[in-house]
């Protein structure tokens, strides 16, 4: 009966198999085993177990593990499409009326400053009184009217305000058109 | 897959591009069920372990830090099919039943039916594929482990040893010991191996 296998000699054998072995430890191996029939046995039988376990069939998976990739939403996916051809131009528009307006205004309050305090009370002002001084306003521009003083009648227009008044008026025009569109599309 | 591919979507994936991380599921998925399935010897628990290594390994792709993927990902089955075997020794029963319904039958025949062989040869396939399985069953777990991934999947010991955390020299002294205990525990199905095992047994006797 052969002695068992040491421990050393078996992970030699394994080595060898899975060719590990550097050259010196290969060749002294190959040595051995050429006078040793026992350890030849035990090598042909690793090398079979080997093999064996080389040769199990390749299972298949039953089932794929690939994560669910989560699909965009129908409301995303809808939002992202255009309306209209027009709506891209409407977004610019908004924007840029909404830029110019501001421009106006902050142009506005750095030319002519904040309103003047007095005008406040004048509003509280009994209206009589009011009456009187709109009246006397009234006789007054009548009078540079007819004086042929038109320079100083186009200076009460105060053209800021009608700038301010229209950029408003087409930021809220276009917003609520686009509203309007959006609201007709469903969304 | 070349290098530069895997590299590729390794780092979409890292950045959370899951079509990328599937794209190595599936490169992968065949070698994470198989190893699975030889380190617990029951299809369903492997099913589960690989599902469940796929899911850690996306959620834990910003801790790979290069080197081998394949070692890194199977590091991940390897403990998956840790906890498992661990859940089983606190409830002995359900491990019992996984063992009674063990051992790749079913796949083995399957992947039989397609090769042109005899009844005879097919049966004796299973035989041998279910021999080894219940010898694998009977390894210490590391031991397992390492002969499931050296010798049934085919792993370079650098690779076994990042999937194993462990020294190559481990790796070698581990796998020594595991085929000398398979050997031992397949001497009793030896009418079943390959003629070069038969014909050694022949001479020893």
């Amino acid at each position: 009966m052969t002695p068992p296998l040491s421990a050393r000699d078996l992970e030699l054998l394994s080595a060898y198999l899975d060719e590990r072995l550097g050259p010196r430890e290969r060749a002294a191996l190959e040595n051995r085993l050429q006078s040793d029939a026992g350890l030849r046995r035990e090598l042909e039988q690793l090398r079979a177990t080997v093999q064996a376990l080389r040769g199990l069939p390749v299972l298949q998976p039953p089932r794929s593990y690939t994560l669910p990739v989560p699909a965009p939403s129908k409301a995303r996916e809808i939002s992202r499409r255009p309306i209209t051809p027009l709506e891209p131009r409407l977004r610019w528009a908004t924007a840029l009326a909404s830029i110019a307006f501001a421009v106006v205004v902050g142009a506005d309050l750095v030319v002519h400053g904040p309103l003047p305090a007095a005008q406040a009370p004048a509003q509280e002002a009994p209206v009589p009184l009011y009456a009187e001084a709109t009246t006397a306003a009234v006789s007054e521009d009548a009078s540079e009217a007819q004086d042929g003083a038109g320079p100083a009648a186009s200076s009460q227009i105060d053209w800021w305000r009608v700038l301010e008044t229209s950029l408003a008026a087409i930021v809220v025009g276009v917003s609520l058109t686009w509203w309007k569109i959006r609201r007709l599309a469903g969304r | 897959m070349a290098v530069m591919d895997e590299t590729a979507l390794i780092r979409a994936s890292q950045n959370g591009d899951r079509e990328a991380f599937n794209r190595l599921v599936v490169q992968y998925q065949k070698l994470v069920y198989n190893v699975a399935t030889r380190i617990l010897g029951e299809a369903a628990a492997a099913d589960d372990a690989s599902q469940e290594a796929f899911l850690s390994a996306f959620r834990h792709l910003h801790s790979y830090r290069g080197g081998s993927f394949r070692g890194w990902l199977l590091r991940i089955v390897t403990n998956a099919c840790y906890d498992e075997l661990r859940r089983r020794q606190r409830r002995p029963v359900a491990a019992l039943e996984a063992l009674t319904n063990t051992h790749p039958a079913p796949e083995a025949v399957a992947a039989l039916s397609s090769q042109i062989e005899s009844p005879d040869v097919a049966v004796q396939r299973h035989e041998l594929a279910a021999a080894i399985q219940g010898c694998l069953d009977q390894l210490p777990e590391a031991m397992r482990t390492v002969v499931v991934l050296a010798d049934v999947n085919g792993l370079d010991y650098s690779e076994v040893a990042m999937a194993m955390q462990s020294a190559v020299g481990t790796v070698k002294s581990r796998l020594a010991r595991a085929r000398g205990r398979l050997r031992d525990c397949l001497q009793a199905h030896a009418e079943l191996l390959p003629a070069a095992y038969r014909l050694s047994q022949g001479i020893e006797s």
